[in-house]
């Protein structure tokens, strides 16, 4: 086995033991509880509300999730300087970089899945229809969106601290939602920063189909295959710009 | 004989600012061959972590070139390197053998023979019986011993440590020690590249020495070399010398009374020959005569050492 998958297996279990992790599944398992219990409270379409609060918990989760693993996985690995020992060894750096991304989707790919089945069957206490589909698809996205969010973390934290990391990835994040209504404010005038941006900012509003899954509205075929293929560019992306600027550091602690 | 490491003018700056930049180190040119014990000596700051950083490649050199086995440095050149980091860390959840089977792994050795390896290996550093406890309750001497052994499971030809004695108490400094003199009788081929600002243990480990300051080699040179002096001295004792000649020796030779007589100083083999003529000549009875051996700290730090001056290249 190469030292990538190595490399993504000890980033697995480092994970499991981290008290963090244990954290973040805690917050994420009773945010989901008290999305369901918020949900059975209310007087009208108590199912779409209860799928449409569990839907939001997931994502919430999902973009705090590899946030901080992802400073606390990459970052300390730097601050700690456990990476010495790992890149000692005939191992590139790509290796390195991508086996730690790769046991972190594993981790958040598990993460996700768990709590999307738990929202399947919280949803088949209601009398109503399942919107298995939409559901499914809208715990893909979510997903995918996670992973470009660890992806920023990745180019964040290899030249800056853990709190820069954290609030520039959430900048990012935040202009990565807010990026069509700006550029519709802006349009017609000529600020020129936010045309040479804009492009390098993806458009995280296309994993967003929360509300529609809460409908029972899914995406055709096409339409996810479109979906899924950006994300994973725009991962790529990302994860490219990571690794070159990771190439040209100089690791010392 | 080819050279495990060879250094050519390298130059690191680091960037402090848009405009600072700070020197690491400056035109350095270094060599060891195989075999060799190599103590990286000097003050903190003075280059010794960045030198062995720049030839594991976690540092891009400003200028010059690096040289591993005869070849530019690159990845697979760590296949034949064993390091060990100042203060290494271990991911803190993992056991010993844990650790070693997943380094062991990143060096792509076999399992069925990695298994004997790391059992060998946990043998040799003294923690076979911590085998399978997790190293977040080890102290810094098990953390420093599991780190060595780390270093030696792809068996290498070139063994880089930095400061390898650093923070450990005085027990754990010997056990270190000795730890490596036993890795240099076991595999006396190998070229060790240790930094150390503790010179005692420069002193008793290495065949040979270069001394950086400020990011310049100072000096460098053999062992043996850099400690002979020149001027050799010599600590002779004199046992139940009489008052009547006593005078003689105080004055003439700056002689001191000690608890067995007299001892003195001479500073050179002729003049050591007339002291023991005279002795004869007046009867005294030379008890002792002792070679003083010149230290490490002496012949390197001394402006007017003769040695520090011969050893300088």
């Amino acid at each position: 086995m190469k030292p990538l998958f190595w490399i993504a297996a000890a980033t697995v279990q480092e994970l499991i033991y981290e008290r963090f992790f244990h954290l973040l599944i805690f917050f994420s398992a009773a945010s989901l509880g008290m999305s369901a219990l918020l949900g059975s409270l209310t007087y009208a379409e108590s199912a779409k509300l209860t799928l449409d609060f569990m839907l939001g918990t997931i994502n919430l989760s999902m973009v705090l999730f590899p946030l901080f693993v992802g400073v606390s996985l990459f970052h300390r690995e730097f601050t700690v300087g456990s990476v010495y020992l790992v890149l000692s060894k005939p191992v590139s750096r790509a290796s390195f970089l991508f086996g730690k991304f790769l046991g972190q989707a594993a981790i958040q790919a598990l993460v996700v899945g768990l709590m999307i089945v738990l929202t399947l069957l919280l949803r088949m206490r209601f009398d109503v229809e399942l919107y298995a589909v939409p559901i499914l698809q809208a715990g893909v996205l979510i997903y995918l969106e996670s992973l470009i969010i660890a992806a920023f973390t990745y180019l964040f934290a290899i030249h800056a601290g853990g709190v820069l990391t954290a609030v520039s990835t959430l900048g990012l994040f935040g202009l990565a939602h807010f990026r069509e209504p700006v550029s519709r404010e802006l349009a017609g005038s000529s600020v020129t920063t936010w045309s040479v941006l804009r492009p390098l900012i993806p458009d995280l509003e296309v994993f967003n189909l929360k509300n529609m899954a809460a409908y029972g509205i899914g995406l055709t075929a096409t339409e996810m295959g479109y979906v899924v293929l950006y994300g994973l560019c725009t991962i790529a992306f990302f994860l490219t710009a990571a690794l070159l600027s990771f190439h040209h550091k100089d690791i010392s602690t | 004989m080819t050279e495990a490491i060879s250094l050519i003018e390298v130059t690191k700056l680091y960037r402090l600012s848009l405009f600072d930049k700070k020197v690491g180190i400056e035109n350095l040119s270094l060599a060891a061959e195989q075999g060799q014990i190599l103590g990286v000596l000097g003050p903190n700051g003075s280059g010794k972590s960045t030198t062995f950083k720049l030839l594991m490649g976690f540092l891009k050199p400003t200028a010059g070139e690096l040289f591993l086995f005869g070849e530019p440095a690159r990845t697979e050149s760590r296949r034949r390197i064993g390091y060990l980091p100042e203060n290494p860390r271990f991911p803190q959840f993992l056991t010993a053998t844990k650790a070693l089977r997943y380094y062991g792994r990143l060096l792509g050795l076999a399992e069925p023979k990695l298994d004997g390896k790391i059992s060998e290996l946990l043998e040799l550093v003294g923690l076979k019986t911590a085998a399978h406890e997790r190293i977040k309750g080890f102290s810094k001497g098990m953390g420093q011993r599991l780190a060595i052994a780390q270093s030696l499971l792809n068996e290498p030809s070139l063994l880089i440590f930095d400061e390898p004695m650093s923070g450990l108490d005085p027990v754990g400094r010997i056990e270190v020690r000795e730890l490596i003199h036993k890795i240099h009788r076991q595999m006396p081929h190998a070229t060790l590249l240790m930094s150390t600002h503790i010179l005692s243990d420069a002193e008793n480990l290495c065949t040979h020495v270069a001394l950086l300051q400020k990011g310049k080699l100072e000096k460098y040179g053999a062992m043996a070399d850099v400690l002979r002096s020149p001027t050799q001295s010599f600590q002779v004792t004199i046992r139940g010398v009489p008052e009547k000649n006593q005078q003689a020796w105080l004055k003439e030779w700056g002689a001191e009374i000690c608890p067995l007589g007299l001892q003195l100083k001479v500073h050179s083999a002729k003049e050591l020959e007339r002291c023991l003529h005279q002795a004869g000549e007046t009867g005294d009875e030379v008890v002792e005569v002792m070679s003083e051996k010149l230290s490490l700290e002496r012949a390197l730090f001394s402006p007017r050492s003769a040695a520090a001056k011969e050893a300088t290249r």
